[in-house]
């Protein structure tokens, strides 16, 4: 579904991926770790299109398709889904109507008809339950005033509603209180399933304790430094980081 | 004096011009005008002939070069479009349920004012006819205006007057009705030179809504220079919104003077969506405690639009309150310029003064001049001011774009977002929803 190959990337002139190897199949849920700075979130933004994030090298192909030639929007419009670190709080846009201007802009491009406001209503509703979201935050403008936790549950929630095939989780665990933590994970697991792909970007084993990974990456420097199944998880929550940063060997995985 | 123009090879100060125009129009007006609104005039234009137009090296003007665009062989000019041809002009513009519409074209009254002149909750005349019948009243709001201004579009205004409205909401009455001017400029072959003086009057604790809307055609320059007066009794309370949908070739320069009396709340939106050159000066004068003034303005402007907002909000006595929000959005090679000035003078002890500006760029070739000014002579106040110019977020553009939305629909969100804050505050329902459409027709354009 989703190739990386040898993926060099920089954000104003300094180098943050330095060869980044990494294949990704429907159905597959992929855990990235690693201590702070080592490009996780570098990888997510390049992945979803941020501008200032230059690749210099190597490729990313979607269902075949060369991915970073695409716009931040065509790639929401392929399936593909970023969950922020950080969301934007946009004061003056309800999220209802951006989320609907959004899920149309999609289904067009996806040759499918515009859903009706009564039926983007029920397919709201339905959406919400998933990560328990508060009806009052719809109508509310988009993340504003919210609280972290809040946020990271509009992000989930957002994903629910637009249903991408490829979704890419950045931190979303950090910040959240247990309960939270739950609430987000039943989101993520509900929406696995054969066709869909996921790869969740955390610093912490916390959240792979709610969501089973098929995969663990340890990214270090830049580089997938090891892979394995999700007893890496385990293990790196265990000893921690430093006995890889000994001895980074580049391990090219599955 | 100004700067000279050439028009054919000929050679014109744009006073000379305005000297002529006024030598016709006093021949004109000989026997037919009360000899007393004659003599203001010539004081109004006497104090406009001692400094002329603004050059560029005048304080108040350095952003807004007026000298060189005013048009050559300017004319006044009949009202046009009765019958058929007027319906077509007037289409497009909306419908103001349960209002009072009066409306003016070409700067001349069509609206017959019979059944207004003297309701039970307001009254509504022609200076002219209100000068009749309170010449003190009238004579001496209007040379009181003249002496106080400090701009020169105020005289000039006076001098060439015409086609004013003296508009009195009687007191303790909150007419059930909203007052609207509407102003039709539709110039065809030649320029046209509208200068209309209204006075509005706010009766004791009256309450009220009046608006002023100015709309103008593209085909040929026209010059206006509207001067509003309002004068607020004691416990009165006016909404006054005032938007301007101008053509691409009018010069439109707008004097609005606002006095406050004890108790009295005013608030106004100034709205500006398009014009050649549009300067609004807005001064509101606090003469008495307890006084509360909001302003409220929005210009959003493309092409080479240019909207001047100066304001000053006069501190004169104590505990009063007044908050001032203008917010500009610019695309195209358009400019903006935002002055605000608050006073504070020394017994206007326990005021609370609040200004912000903020301004969005969605343009590289756009730009904004803003500048707060206080003045606070008083120790115990509480003032504050602010000032924000930048793009478009970044951030929120590829946050919007990550979810599926081109990025001419973000642009479109954000800049709608970023006007509705103020949009949303408007109380008439009718500018309301008037400005609401011609911004979203503008937003489908990107």
């Amino acid at each position: 579904m989703l190739k990386i190959i040898n993926l060099i990337a920089s954000v104003e002139g300094k180098t943050i991926l330095k060869g980044i190897n990494l294949e990704i199949h429907a159905g597959e849920v992929h855990a990235i770790m690693g201590p702070n700075g080592s490009g996780k979130s570098t990888l997510a933004s390049v992945l979803a299109g941020r501008e200032e994030y230059e690749v210099t090298e190597g490729k990313v192909e979607y269902d075949g398709k060369n991915l970073l030639a695409m716009s931040p929007e065509e790639r929401a419009r392929e399936g593909l889904f970023l969950a922020f670190q950080y969301p934007v709080e946009i004061p003056g846009v309800s999220t209802t109507n951006f989320l609907r201007t959004a899920l149309n802009q999609i289904r067009e491009y996806q040759g499918k008809e515009a859903m009706d406001s009564v039926s983007f209503l029920t397919h709201l509703r339905e959406k919400m339950k998933v990560v328990d979201l508060n009806q009052s935050l719809l109508s509310r403008s988009l993340n504003e005033g919210f609280s972290g936790g809040e946020k990271k549950r509009n992000e989930i929630f957002q994903m629910a509603v637009l249903e991408p095939r490829f979704a890419i989780l950045d931190e979303t665990d950090s910040g959240l209180d247990i309960d939270a933590l739950k609430i987000v994970a039943n989101g993520v697991n509900s929406l696995r399933s054969k066709e869909n792909a996921i790869v969740i970007v955390t610093h912490y084993q916390r959240l792979l304790n709610y969501i089973t990974p098929d995969f663990v990456h340890v990214l270090y420097e830049g580089r997938i430094v090891k892979s394995g199944k999700k007893d890496l998880a385990l293990e790196l929550e265990e000893r921690g980081y430093d006995w890889l940063k000994a001895d980074p060997k580049p391990v090219v995985n599955t | 004096m100004s700067e000279i123009t050439t028009v054919n090879g000929i050679k014109k100060l744009p006073e000379d011009q305005i000297s002529d125009l006024y030598g016709k129009l006093m021949t004109s007006l000989k026997e037919k005008e009360d000899p007393e609104y004659s003599r203001i005039r010539n004081i109004a234009y006497k104090k406009f002939a001692e400094t002329g137009f603004p050059d560029f090296k005048h304080e108040e003007y350095r952003y807004t070069h007026i000298a060189q665009r005013i048009p050559q062989k300017l004319h006044f000019r009949a009202a046009q479009y009765h019958g058929n041809g007027r319906d077509k002009i007037l289409n497009p513009i909306p419908v103001f349920e349960n209002s009072i519409i009066i409306e003016f074209i070409n700067g001349i009254l069509i609206t017959s004012l019979q059944a207004l002149e003297e309701n039970g909750e307001v009254g509504i005349k022609t200076i002219e006819k209100a000068s009749k019948d309170n010449p003190d009243l009238i004579y001496g709001i209007l040379r009181q205006e003249i002496e106080l201004s400090k701009d020169p579009f105020v005289p000039l205004n006076t001098a060439f007057s015409r086609e004013g409205l003296f508009i009195h909401i009687k007191e303790n009455r909150q007419p059930g009705k909203d007052i609207y001017l509407i102003h039709h400029t539709f110039p065809d072959s030649s320029s046209i030179f509208t200068s209309n003086r209204h006075i509005i009057l706010a009766g004791r604790n009256s309450s009220s809504r009046i608006a002023e809307i100015f709309f103008s055609g593209d085909q040929a320059p026209c010059f206006d220079i509207p001067f509003t007066s309002i004068h607020m009794e004691e416990g009165a309370s006016l909404s006054y919104h005032k938007v301007q949908l101008l053509g691409k070739q009018a010069i439109h320069l707008n004097n609005t003077q606002v006095h406050q009396k004890k108790d009295s709340r005013f608030i106004s939106f100034t709205i500006t969506l398009s014009g050649n050159m549009i300067r609004n000066n807005l001064n509101i004068r606090l003469n008495e405690s307890n006084c509360e003034s909001t302003l409220y303005g929005l210009f959003y402007l493309s092409d080479s639009d240019h909207a001047d907002n100066h304001t000053v909000v006069d501190h004169r006595m104590p505990h009063c309150l007044s908050n001032e929000y203008y917010k500009g959005i610019l695309d195209g090679n358009s400019k903006g310029v935002f002055n605000g000035k608050i006073f504070v003078q020394p017994n206007a002890q326990k005021t609370n003064a609040y200004q912000s500006n903020k301004n969005i760029l969605v343009s590289e070739n756009a730009s904004i001049n803003t500048k707060p000014q206080l003045e606070i002579w008083a120790d115990d106040v509480r003032c504050t001011h602010g000032t924000t110019t930048g793009k478009l977020d970044r951030e929120q553009l590829f946050y919007l774009r990550s979810r599926g939305l081109s990025e001419k629909t973000a642009k479109s969100l954000l800049i709608h977002a970023f006007a509705n804050d103020l949009v949303d505050k408007m109380e008439m329902t009718g500018v309301k929803s008037l400005v609401e459409n011609k911004i979203r027709e503008r937003l489908e354009q990107y």
